[in-house]
């Protein structure tokens, strides 16, 4: 930070520190030089706490912001110049100021501030957001003032919080209603040198990188209004640019091209409006980087911001998530010390979402005759959401000892937040609980603290609408959708166990999914209220079937069975104790799936066979039952997985995990022939997917 | 050897044995060959518990080693874990025919009457435990162990006592 206020000043930019400010974080700032309003940038100032880890177990000290304390970059001119009457603010900008006091003079400075960069002829002029990683040593302080004539709350006005205002979403989603989705956008990194000029690569997990016939094209799809794109340089560029070419995938034009000053290193992002073309056309992105650098690595990532609205098949589903392992006590000094979930995914297509914090006991060693307060402050990717004082459990120590009860709390997603998360750091969600007390002590989260974060999600690059203008069905509505995601926590760094399973449905099938990086899963259990019948295994994208020994083995076991007694296995022979295991042995030699009912639940069981390996992804298709006209209301209830025990000898089922979490299946109706199948995957959309990639010509 | 002392040693090992029966990787055919061929030794044993001495008792424990010997060629290549059929046919009938062959039962009627009689008292066990809603903590394997080879002694014995008569 040092380094940065230093370049700061010689690049002609002068450093004003603004504690308790406005939150500026997805608006765009200018101050007034001689040349016109230009950008000024903002650095957020950490507050630099020793973390506990979870996942890890270590500490280490991590930068923790809190947005409303930051550093204004300004432009050097705007700061001289004083004295020359303030230009009138451009459109769409409302005028703040900005009292600059440095201990031995005080300056004002005017400042145009809103949601849209500006933009001349050569380049938008936008303002680039970073996160500090080292406290700001500058002597100037700042204070922002709103100007007189402003009317509205400045951070409802000029944050732009009013759209996620109205994005409450209830329980069921009303019809007709619009709800503001958060979606990525995935780009690998490149390494430049010399003077270069080329196009971020596209990140595709199966290879789709072209559309229009145009390379390195990221498809965004339906009703994207605007953008928060991220950018990391590792090593320095000068005269850098960064261009977003916006096209129009229907007509295969480009529409727009957005180019914006490069910042020259570090982890920057900033906000962009993307242009109009109404519902029923859908958009895509090229980006292209230029500029000079002696060696650099540059990586570029868009968090694009939907307004949908929703339609009678409900798209928005919820996804649930949830922590397993047990946290030993944590030993604390006096001041702040911050205890650390995660990081785990930040899923796409975020509508709105959630974090319950399990309950925590503190205990403080404390000398005095009263307990004091504590403060506890919940930060979610490292930026503060909220703030509770808790009083000690009983006034006075017992034995030298004051104890306090943090209750579980739940803390909404900030959608700014998780934008600059998915633009800046790749897509992850951390929460921390930063506790400040006056003494040392430790904290205590039981034996089973879970930590629990429910995301409502929406297929963000679907178009809202059912059918097209023309009243033909959308292609990507008669697809196998996404509805609902249950994914058992482990971080997603470590090597510790984080598992997701995912429910799909069409009109004809439901499918389940479960991918395990840890690779000890060994068993599933789904207990679901959809009616479905006929299920079949699939690991990855091949149906998994017996070996022909097995095959033959389960029969000829079978017919002795009934050859033995005639009555099968109704009674318990002599032989039965030698011909079970081996008839077990047939049985169990690959995957199997059984699906029992009990009244309108359905569990769907998979366990992996003994001649197997655990499968990274495990897909099982059935059929639905019965025909609908309208969406059916159906609940995902339990889940429970099966894990090799220590010696990998057996495979035991886990504890349920209460799911709890609803979804509307679409219609249901047996079309004549299949009109596509699925790949089994894990439809999360982190990279980017065509449909296409998950249409076989065939029927497996 | 004393076959009553070779019954209970082979029942705590088939025991012990029975309790990996539910392993789920690929030792599982190594474990059932090992399970077989003590249970191999266990029913005969059995058989042979009223009389007291066990014939050719070499050539019976290369026959539990060629059980196992076997169950390892199918870890090695699983199609042959088919020939555990044959073998787990072995493991029950060739020690009812040695009985036969060594006057243990007196005729054919009576071995199949000893089989019967403890498919019916394991029946009804099992159907006991059943009514009274009893779970033992056990796997199925060894639970059909512990049932089904109490209940084959039960009625080796009745049985014996009743032929003995004839």
């Amino acid at each position: 930070m040092l380094l940065l206020a230093a370049l700061a000043w010689a690049e002609g930019y002068v450093a004003v520190l603004v504690d308790g400010g406005p939150d500026v974080a997805d608006v765009h700032i200018y101050a007034p030089t001689p040349d016109g309003w230009r950008p000024a940038h903002v650095v957020y100032q950490p507050e630099l706490i020793e973390t506990y880890v979870v996942a890890t177990g270590g500490r280490v000290t991590m930068p923790h912001y809190n947005l409303t304390r930051y550093l204004l970059l300004i432009p050097r001119e705007a700061v001289t110049a004083q004295g020359r009457p303030v230009p009138e603010a451009p459109p769409d900008l409302q005028l703040w100021s900005l009292e600059i006091d440095n201990g031995t003079a005080k300056v004002t400075v005017p400042l145009a501030v809103g949601r849209r960069p500006i933009a001349t002829e050569s380049a938008t002029q936008a303002t680039w957001h970073s996160l500090g990683q080292q406290p700001a040593n500058t002597p100037n302080r700042g204070r922002i003032v709103k100007a007189h004539d402003q009317q509205k709350d400045p951070e409802t006005v000029v944050a732009g919080r009013e759209d996620v205002a109205t994005a409450e979403l209830e329980t069921a989603l009303a019809t007709g209603s619009t709800v503001y989705v958060i979606g990525g956008t995935y780009f690998n990194s490149i390494a430049v040198a010399g003077t270069f000029s080329t196009y971020m690569p596209v990140y595709s997990p199966t290879g789709q990188t072209y559309a229009c016939s145009l390379d390195n094209m990221f498809v965004i799809g339906y009703e994207a209004v605007n953008a928060t794109v991220g950018v990391k340089v590792d090593g320095y560029i000068t005269g850098g640019y960064l261009t977003l070419e916006v096209y129009n995938l229907n007509t295969c034009s480009q529409i727009s091209s957005i180019t914006l000053a490069l910042p020259q290193y570090g982890i920057s992002w900033t906000n962009v409006a993307l242009p109009s073309v109404g519902p029923n056309l859908q958009l895509g992105l090229r980006i292209k980087v230029s500029g000079r650098a002696e060696a650099a690595n540059i990586m570029v990532s868009a968090a694009i911001h939907y307004s949908k609205t929703v339609n009678s098949l409900a798209q928005a589903a919820t996804s649930k998530a949830q922590s397993t392992s047990a946290i030993p006590d944590i030993g604390i000094g006096a001041g702040n010390n911050a205890v650390l979930f995660g990081p785990y995914i930040a899923y796409d297509g975020l509508i709105e979402g959630t974090v319950t914090v399990p309950p925590s006991t503190v205990r403080l060693t404390w000398y005095g005759s009263t307990c004091p307060h504590i403060t506890v402050t919940y930060y979610i990717n490292f930026i503060a959401q909220s703030f509770r004082l808790v009083t000690p459990r009983t006034t006075t120590p017992s034995g030298w000892y004051c104890y306090y009860d943090v209750p579980p709390t739940t803390l909404t997603i900030d959608k700014c937040a998780y934008a600059i998360a998915k633009a800046a750091s790749e897509g992850i969600l951390a929460v921390s609980i930063v506790y400040s007390t006056a003494a040392g002590g430790t904290i205590s989260f039981g034996p089973s603290p879970i930590l629990t974060i429910t995301f409502d999600r929406w297929l963000e690059p679907f178009p809202s609408n059912y059918t097209d203008g023309r009243g033909s069905v959308y292609e990507e509505w008669t697809s196998l959708l996404l509805y609902n995601t249950f994914e058992i926590l482990g971080p997603i760094y470590t090597a510790s166990y984080h598992a997701v399973s995912e429910v799909r449905a069409s009109n004809r099938e439901v499918w389940l999914t479960l991918s395990d990086s840890s690779r000890i899963t060994c068993g599933a259990k789904w207990v679901i209220t959809a009616p479905v019948s006929r299920p079949v295994l699939y690991y990855g994208n091949t149906v998994v079937e017996k070996p022909w020994w097995a095959e033959i083995g389960k029969r000829v076991a079978d017919a002795l069975e009934l050859l033995l007694s005639g009555v099968g296995r109704l009674i318990q022979r002599l032989d039965s104790i030698s011909l079970g295991p081996v008839a077990h042995l047939f049985k169990t030699a690959s995957g199997s799936v059984t699906k029992t009912r009990s009244d309108e639940a359905y569990a769907i069981t998979w366990r992996k066979g003994w001649l197997e390996t655990e499968p990274p992804l495990v897909a099982i298709r059935l059929d639905r039952v019965g025909a609908s006209s309208s969406p059916t209301y159906v609940e995902w209830r339990t889940f429970a997985t099966a894990a090799l025990s220590p010696d990998r000898l057996r495979c035991n089922f886990l504890p349920d995990y209460d799911v709890g979490t609803f979804m509307y299946l679409p219609p249901a109706f047996a079309s004549p022939e299949p009109l596509v199948k699925y790949r089994a995957s894990i439809w999360t959309w982190r990279g980017q997917v065509s449909l296409d990639d998950f249409i076989l010509p065939s029927s497996p | 050897m004393n076959a009553r002392f070779l019954f209970f040693v082979t029942l705590v090992f088939t025991l012990l044995s029975s309790f990996l029966l539910d392993v789920s990787n690929r030792l599982l055919p190594v474990i059932v060959g090992c399970y077989l061929s003590l249970l191999y030794l266990l029913i005969l044993s059995l058989v042979f518990f009223f009389r007291g001495e066990l014939p050719r008792l070499t050539r019976r424990l290369l026959e539990a080693a060629a059980v196992f010997a076997l169950s390892v060629a199918a870890f090695v290549y699983p199609p042959l874990t088919l020939a555990m059929i044959p073998t787990a046919l072995f493991v029950v009938y060739v020690p009812i025919t040695l009985g036969l062959r060594a006057g243990v039962f007196r005729r054919a009627i009576h071995a199949v009457a000893w089989y019967f009689t403890t498919a019916g008292i394991s029946t009804a066990v099992y159907a006991a435990l059943a009514i009274l809603g009893v779970q033992p903590p056990v796997n199925p394997y060894t639970l059909a162990l512990l049932i089904v080879v109490p209940s084959a002694l039960v009625s080796h014995y009745l049985l014996l006592r009743v032929f003995q008569r004839e």
